[in-house]
């Protein structure tokens, strides 16, 4: 990224670091590349649930779950993939210099790139409605899965996106910073393949509720597949919530300790 | 048909008779299911509701008492995955003292349409040779409707990634440009 002039009197500093990386991710078609590899994803996934032909209505609320679920861990996996490139990136491509010389504080900086990497999340959560759309309409919960898509998903994709920050802030290489960043989601994704037997019982469910990737996830299977009131289970989505608000906060005040060299450097 | 064969009928029929005879004649616990209805005409997706009670004619308590939920296709090719239509089909209700009842409420959602029949079963754990006594079938009718057009999905499954693709390309061309 090049140096940032931001005007005396102008947007606050953030807002100017957000617009400028916003055009470097879309019009410079990176974003564009990842939203599309995500479509053709999704396509595959949603060809596969909907050409079976003896869905029966739970199956059907099963596939939109599915969907939903997928959309989220997807879409926060590309949110984390930009933040874990942010800072770290620069630094290998040498341009994080010039950024710092920027006339906008270490904090509005990091805040900006964290904008520009949700833009990529709210992208995949418009994409996926259409598909969305198509399995839900028959099952009447088309509107249910779009809102609460976009709410678990926007949590978790927050949340995520804050912890890949922080490790490119903290590390010097884009490689450390991206594999980190895609361990942690893994191990956070490796619950929801363990046997239902072992999800239930006080340390399974806990170990669900504590994680707030399989916690969100959950969430969402109980609205769509169980029909569930939005109340009912609101208590699944507080790991996620304090996660994506705990890791922000702890991101924006990180942030001014962001220099030319990772932590381990000093 | 030999006469040995004969005879060997003859002596089945002898032995279920004098079976038949020795449960009905027996004292002990006399399970009876019944149903609040017989028929219910719902939709597709919509969750109802069948009760049933489940009574002890006989003069001794019906201990360790289970009762099952069944749920069968009446037409054929249709499938049915019980566990699908109730995560909660299975009630341990103990024993039921002799006169006694024990009313149980079963909630089943239809998910496939079609017509179908559903019953309850009644079972003494300790009692398993004096088989299980089944209640009335309530006919259960799904009006359907179609949910899925799987032929639909590949215009869109293709045209969302094609115009991200188009639009991703035309955005690197005006960039090189």
């Amino acid at each position: 990224m090049t140096a940032i002039a931001a005007p005396a009197r102008s947007p606050a500093g953030w807002s100017v670091v957000a617009g400028r990386e916003l055009r470097d991710l879309w019009a410079g078609g990176r974003a564009l590349t990842l939203s599309t590899v995500y479509s053709l994803f999704l396509s595959i996934v949603v060809y596969l649930l909907a050409s079976s032909t003896n869905l029966n209505f739970l199956e059907q609320r099963e596939s939109v779950t599915l969907t939903a679920q997928l959309a989220i861990a997807v879409g926060a996996l590309l949110a984390m993939i930009l933040a874990a490139d942010a800072i770290s990136g620069e630094r290998e491509r040498s341009t994080l210099e010039a950024t710092l010389l920027s006339p906008v504080s270490r904090r509005a900086l990091v805040l900006g790139k964290l904008v520009a990497a949700f833009s990529i999340w709210v992208a995949a959560w418009v994409i996926v409605i259409p598909y969305i759309w198509f399995l839900g309409r028959g099952v009447d919960i088309v509107w249910e899965a779009i809102a609460c898509t976009f709410v678990v998903g926007t949590l978790l994709a927050a949340g995520l996106m804050a912890f890949a920050m922080l490790v490119s802030i903290a590390v010097d290489s884009n490689r450390a910073s991206l594999s980190v960043s895609l361990l942690v989601l893994l191990a956070l994704l490796a619950p929801t393949q363990l046997p239902s037997s072992a999800q239930s019982g006080w340390a399974g469910e806990s170990l669900y509720r504590l994680n707030p990737v399989t916690a969100g996830e959950h969430y969402v299977g109980k609205l769509l597949t169980n029909g569930h009131d939005w109340t009912q289970d609101l208590d699944w989505l507080v790991s996620p919530a304090i996660a994506a608000v705990a890791l922000l906060v702890l991101t924006a005040v990180m942030a001014s300790s962001l220099t030319l060299t990772g932590w381990r450097e000093r | 048909m030999s006469r040995r064969s004969l005879a060997g009928l003859m002596a089945m029929a002898a032995a279920f008779a004098t079976a038949g005879v020795g449960t009905a004649g027996a004292a002990g616990p006399e399970l009876q299911v019944e149903v609040d209805r017989t028929l219910v005409r719902t939709d597709l997706g919509t969750t109802v509701s069948v009760r049933t009670v489940t009574r002890n004619a006989g003069d001794l308590a019906a201990a360790d008492t289970i009762l099952h939920l069944n749920i069968l296709s009446l037409e054929r090719g249709t499938y049915v995955d019980p566990e699908d239509w109730s995560s909660d089909r299975t009630r341990y209700v103990g024993s039921v003292a002799a006169g006694g009842s024990v009313d149980t409420t079963w909630r089943v959602q239809a998910v496939t349409s079609g017509r179908f029949a559903l019953y309850v079963t009644a079972v003494q754990s300790g009692k398993l040779a004096a088989g299980p006594v089944n209640g009335p079938a309530v006919e259960i009718d799904v009006a359907g409707r179609r949910t899925l057009d799987p032929d639909g999905v590949l215009p869109l499954a293709v045209a969302i990634p094609a115009g991200l693709a188009l639009v991703s390309t035309a955005v690197r061309r005006r960039r090189r440009a």
